[in-house]
């Protein structure tokens, strides 16, 4: 089902949970709704089920207004954070209530229960009370119960933050599969970048109840619209320099108070267009900043913190009151306190306008 | 030792205030099967204070009926309250409404009321209805009185049932009201049992309703049965016999105290569910 969320505008009093959203969501698409928490995100999946009305806007399915249809005649699969059992009723029971519901003959939801419960891996529960479940098994559950509705949409909120960390790894690539294999439109609300990374076709990233970028992750990551989008996106976060455009003969230069960049030839144009602006921020990701002997760089920095990742190691670097940080290949040869040069690469540079946040250009 | 002392002290305290009571329990045992007692001691044991059981006792109905006015009143008053509660709690807990503050600070205003200030304006309306002297008019009355306390008490249950669930219950193709029978309902069962048991010791000991409100000798309950014992029924010389009071006494706690045994569990929720703004 193709859900299209128009102009939709969300108050609770004076409150503004959500501004003028549009988002067209695809048949068979899955969605990731992504923010800090308390950017309206979830009243957006509330609103989309049909628990919120809208104060401005519409909300389709397939092309129909839905915005006055109550939650139970929209036919959606919700998955909770808190997964909302219920506790009175077995796990077979809380399976099968939405079927019942309906008013399923008994056979049919006999075998829709059966069917999910073997889709999930869960039939040996079926007999249990949610209480006697571990975490992981009453999300098991609470999927079960969304999907044996055979629903035209699928709601997840937050549905592996409660999971510890060797099981959240396991549900997302499971609830990514699931998906795939039965080509729900899925709507997932996420305030974890990896999550929505990892699982979405396409992420929304939100901030304070207005849409900041909708695009696929591979994009959000390489073309963030502006800086609320390049520090959310991408673990450890971008690092940004500000300050002041200065001209060198043919180079333009970057200035701030301890250090200075020259612009390479991918971003000189952009600066150039917006000369006038008199401060800029240069932004680059832990991943492209290298480390070198401190007479090689181009900027001058002092080991703060290292941190070993494993794979990579993570180093925190400052510059007077700059603080930075770079993703480095390991074995890493120097020590806290000592001072290195620094070198970033040229192909991935990004400038933000500081007044505005918005992305002016990228190399 | 020092640690004894520490420890037992509390309990010390207690058991010296609580002792007053429990020598008027023992009493009412001891006293209900002898025929005299000096204090404490019994003066031989009988059985004969429990005659009251089979024969009337002067121009009184059977105890039996008041038991069973007792029991109506009670188990009628306490089922009103839980509907009522049940309902009301559930809309100042999850629906929003204009008003909604506003009444819920009337509820708490009018569980502090003094209700005895009300007894005449409650026999007006009462006999206006045509439901003076009976046991259906009192139950309501006792019902009215009650139900500020029933209400916040069944609202801090509703408060702890997560919104969630209630949304999952709508989402899964409930309306409101089946989402409160099936879902809600369900969850706060145990503050149901709590309340039920509350209101039925409440109702079952209530003296001043039915006292001033159901004057006719065939709708005494047991505590105005009892009264009557103790100051002497219309045109009856006074003669108090402290054998058979201690023994009706005894058959008027004695479903109390077994109610309790059984059902404390319950009762201890009613705090322990809480009560939520």
């Amino acid at each position: 089902m193709r859900v299209s969320i128009e102009r939709l505008t969300k108050r609770f009093g004076k409150v503004v949970a959500v501004q003028d959203l549009s988002l067209e969501i695809m048949d068979g698409e899955f969605v990731a709704l992504l923010g800090p928490s308390g950017c309206g995100k979830t009243t957006v999946l509330l609103t989309v089920a049909g628990i919120y009305r809208p104060t401005h806007g519409w909300i389709r399915f397939d092309g129909k207004v839905v915005n006055d249809l109550p939650p139970r005649e929209r036919n959606i699969g919700m998955v909770f954070q808190s997964y909302a059992l219920y506790p009175h009723m077995t796990v077979y029971e809380n399976i099968a209530f939405p079927l019942t519901l309906r008013r399923m003959p008994r056979a049919e939801i006999h075998r829709r229960v059966v069917a999910a419960a073997q889709l999930l891996q869960i039939e040996e529960l079926l007999d249990r009370r949610p209480g006697q479940l571990s975490g992981g098994q009453q999300q098991r559950v609470a999927l079960c119960r969304a999907l044996a509705k055979e629903p035209d949409l699928l709601l997840l909120d937050e549905p592996l933050s409660n999971l510890d960390a060797r099981l959240r790894l396991l549900a997302r690539a499971e609830i990514k599969r699931l998906q795939k294999e039965l080509g729900i439109t899925t709507i997932f609300v996420t305030h974890d970048q990896v999550e929505a990374m990892t699982m979405a076709d396409r992420i929304a990233v939100l901030n304070q109840g207005v849409l900041q970028q909708f695009d696929t992750p591979e994009a959000l990551y390489t073309r963030p619209a502006n800086l609320f989008v390049a520090e959310f996106i991408g673990s450890p976060p971008m690092n940004f320099l500000e300050g002041s455009l200065t001209v060198h003969g043919s180079a333009l230069r970057l200035t701030g108070p301890e250090w200075h960049v020259t612009l390479p030839e991918g971003l000189k144009s952009w600066a150039e267009a917006v000369r006038d602006r008199d401060r800029l921020i240069l932004g680059v990701r832990p991943e492209h900043v290298r480390l070198a002997p401190s007479e090689e760089g181009e900027l001058r920095a002092e080991v703060y913190v290292i941190e070993p990742l494993g794979r990579d190691v993570l180093v925190n670097l400052r510059i007077g009151s700059l603080r930075l940080r770079a993703l480095v290949p390991p074995p890493f040869p120097w020590k806290v306190g000592d001072i290195v040069g620094l070198h970033f690469d040229p192909a991935h540079l990004y400038l933000f306008d500081p007044h505005t946040g918005v992305l002016i250009g990228r190399s | 030792m020092g640690n004894w002392i520490k420890k037992g002290t509390p309990y010390l305290i207690l058991a010296a205030l609580s002792l007053p009571l429990l020598l008027l329990y023992a009493w009412l045992f001891i006293g209900a099967f002898s025929p005299r007692t000096h204090g404490l001691i019994p003066e031989g044991f009988t059985l004969s204070n429990w005659s009251f059981l089979f024969t009337p006792w002067g121009n009184r109905p059977s105890i039996w009926v008041a038991a069973l006015n007792s029991t109506l009143l009670a188990g009628g008053y306490t089922v009103i309250l839980l509907l009522i509660s049940s309902t009301a709690a559930y809309a100042l807990s999850r629906l929003s409404f204009r008003g909604r503050r506003f009444f819920m600070m009337l509820v708490l205003v009018l569980h502090a009321f003094p209700s005895i200030t009300l007894l005449i304006a409650i026999f007006y309306v009462l006999r206006a209805l045509r439901l003076y002297d009976t046991l259906i008019g009192v139950a309501l009355v006792k019902t009215a009185l009650e139900l500020p306390l029933g209400v916040w008490v069944m609202k801090g249950f509703f408060d702890n049932v997560s919104w969630d669930i209630e949304m999952a219950a709508l989402i899964d193709g409930c309306s409101r009201l089946q989402a409160w029978r099936r879902v809600m309902i369900p969850m706060v069962r145990p503050g149901i049992a709590a309340l039920a048991v509350f209101a039925f010791v409440l109702g079952w000991n209530e003296f001043l309703l039915p006292y001033i409100y159901m004057p006719s000798a065939r709708n005494w309950t047991l505590s105005v049965f009892i009264r009557s014992v103790t100051a002497g029924g219309a045109g009856e010389i006074l003669f108090v016999n402290y054998g058979v009071i201690a023994a009706a006494g005894l058959f008027y706690v004695l479903p109390v105290l077994l109610f309790f045994l059984f059902t404390q569990r319950y009762l201890l929720q009613i705090y322990a569910g809480g009560v939520k703004g």
